[in-house]
């Protein structure tokens, strides 16, 4: 995976969540950051579409977790 | 104070895009609730502004043709309307209903006289009647945005099912700024007057150069581009918005367009203050400004320069200043998709606003000069670059061509084809001058030209292109044409001046640039001197 694709999704979603952006990293996901909830995944992942111009189908929207899972689908789509 | 947003469907993701606004969301689904309980969030004091942003096709169920709407419908709307009467010191913010396109059983809907689309008209009405009645109530329209955009961009229904969200980011954009521009009309907000400049915005070409007949205006083609667009501006002047020119032309071509060309909409009288001259566009503005006694925060500018978009920008930056389409087909959509509801909003007409120009011509009053503004502070900041070439075999075929087409900033308006101006580059008896022009919005090219006769320190021939009239270009041409002299030897420069109809705008150049008159013929053509001590 491109790190240049974990920095973009890392800055993006610190940003939909209105957190600082060194409280996001590689690592993060809805199970490890307590401002992502399913709430604000909806926001994370709006936001992703219209950044990347990258449509998430519904189950894409319940795994895409993580900031790992959507660098991936970045890398796949070359965004 | 703060926004409530209430509606029937997850509209979270409209809270962060409307920031710095403060929104805070309902509880999911309680529109009715919130409307209709004295002791809800919504008819506390913490809040005086109400989104009501429903979901018509939830409201509406699984409604067919031939039964009644659901309650929820007439509740939704007799709950609006309670609301409002009993706070009229709040705003509600509501639309109107937009049911989807893929509501079961179309055709059967669409013959039978009992159709949702026949209820959804009359729900309409309703809320139509009631924004009427309650003048708190302000009510856009959901169906021009689903038009415009259709179905297929602004919703989602992977987001539906996922996290009730029906829309997609474009969706939340629209319905955001609707939801400002309402607000703004409501509070008056709407901008009064719109400057406009002629050449290239209110018609193709320059007049200066094709005169008033060959402007690019006419009923097919690009022509029609502007001449769509100058009927979207009557309309616009005719809720009220006051139209005003504000120009660099000869006031004689652009006399001659009003009075001769057929294709002409706008006429004189549709103009409130006409400006049309060679002074700094932020002076004329703030002069407009000044004589209809209107601060200059109400005023919008549109001009298709770049350069002069910025000059006005940077000196008055109370004057909002969109940016232009870069392509004539997209100027009346522009227009009317952008400038006006951005900018023009309006909740009321009245009687009066149709009138409104007839009334500010008549006080309309010539003032002094405007006090002069920092233009010197301007041009450093433009970062001119200016390269001479003197007698360049590779700008012959440019420098005809400027002595052919330019007519409004060109001493004598001789014209000379490309074995002419070979003669002179290679002779020794004359010299060419070329100007090529840059700053920092770009490369402009050749703009200036000097053919000067080395043998009688004459200025044969002294032009520029009017894309760069007003930024002193020309006073560094005048300085090369000078040391050009002074290498040969010439003690003066003599200027030559040959009126024409076009050139008006450089009679007194001479005598601006230190020159003194020296003789005049019967044929109006005039010679003038400086020292090149």
């Amino acid at each position: 995976m491109r790190d240049r694709s974990i920095e973009k999704v890392a800055a993006l979603v610190a940003e939909a969540l209105g957190v600082p952006a060194a409280t996001v990293n590689a690592g993060s996901s809805i199970d490890n950051l307590p401002e992502w909830d399913s709430e604000a995944h909806m926001d994370i992942c709006l936001a992703f579409e219209s950044r990347f111009g990258i449509a998430l189908d519904m189950d894409a929207i319940g795994r895409m977790t993580s900031v790992r899972a959507l660098a991936s689908l970045v890398d796949k789509a070359g965004a | 104070m703060k926004t409530l947003l209430l509606s029937n469907i997850n509209m979270k993701p409209l809270v962060a895009l409307m920031r710095p606004m403060e929104i805070v969301c309902g509880d999911f689904d309680s529109i009715l609730t919130d409307l209709l309980n004295p002791q809800s969030a919504a008819a506390s004091g913490e809040y005086d502004r109400i989104l009501c942003l429903y979901d018509g096709d939830s409201l509406m169920g699984e409604a067919l043709y031939g039964e009644p709407a659901p309650d929820r419908c007439d509740a939704l709307i007799a709950a609006l309307d309670g609301f409002c009467t009993r706070h009229p010191e709040k705003i509600v913010v509501t639309h109107t209903f937009c049911l989807g396109s893929a509501r079961w059983l179309t055709y059967a809907d669409l013959a039978h006289p009992q159709s949702l689309k026949a209820r959804e008209t009359v729900l309409n009405q309703r809320l139509v009647a009631l924004a009427h009645r309650n003048p708190n109530m302000l009510l856009f329209d959901l169906e021009a945005i689903v038009r415009r955009h259709g179905e297929v961009s602004l919703f989602t229904a992977a987001f539906w099912y996922a996290g009730r969200i029906r829309y997609t980011s474009l969706m939340f954009r629209e319905l955001g700024a609707a939801v400002r521009q309402a607000l703004d009309a409501y509070g008056n907000k709407a901008k009064k007057v719109l400057v406009l400049d002629l050449d290239n915005t209110l018609w193709g070409g320059i007049v200066g150069e094709t005169g008033p007949h060959d402007i690019v205006l006419s009923e097919d083609g690009a022509g029609r581009c502007y001449r769509d667009f100058q009927r979207a501006l009557k309309a616009l002047a005719r809720t009220g918005v006051l139209l005003a020119i504000c120009s660099k032309n000869n006031p004689g071509d652009v006399d001659e367009v009003f009075e001769r060309n057929p294709m002409m909409i706008l006429r004189r009288e549709d103009f409130a203050a006409i400006r049309v001259d060679w002074q700094p566009k932020p002076e004329n503005i703030a002069d407009i400004a000044r004589s209809l006694d209107l601060g200059l925060d109400s005023f919008v500018f549109i001009d298709d320069n770049p350069v002069e978009r910025s000059l006005m920008a940077g000196m008055v930056p109370e004057v909002t200043v969109p940016a232009f389409p870069a392509k004539p087909e997209e100027l009346p959509g522009w227009f009317r998709h952008t400038v006006v509801p951005r900018h023009f909003g309006k909740y009321v007409i009245s009687e009066e606003d149709g009138n409104k120009t007839a009334q500010y011509r008549a006080n309309e009053v010539r003032h002094g000069l405007a006090a002069r503004l920092d233009l010197d502070t301007f041009l450093a900041e433009l970062g001119i670059e200016c390269t001479l070439h003197v007698d360049s075999p590779d700008h012959i075929a440019r420098a005809a061509q400027m002595t052919q087409k330019t007519n409004q900033f060109n001493l004598t308006t001789r014209r000379y084809q490309i074995p002419d101006i070979r003669r002179f580059v290679e002779s020794n008896d004359h010299s060419v001058i070329l100007l090529d022009y840059k700053d920092r919005f770009g490369s402009e090219g050749a703009v200036g030209l000097a053919i000067v006769d080395l043998l009688d320190g004459r200025l044969d021939t002294f032009l520029m292109s009017c894309r760069v009239i007003g930024r002193r270009v020309e006073d560094r041409l005048l300085d090369k044409a000078a040391d050009v002299l002074r290498a040969r030897g010439q003690e003066k420069m003599v200027g030559e001046l040959v009126p024409t109809r076009r050139n008006g705008l450089v009679s007194s150049f001479y005598e601006d640039h230190g020159f003194r008159p020296v003789s005049s013929g019967t044929d109006g053509r005039k010679l003038y001197e400086r020292s090149l001590q």
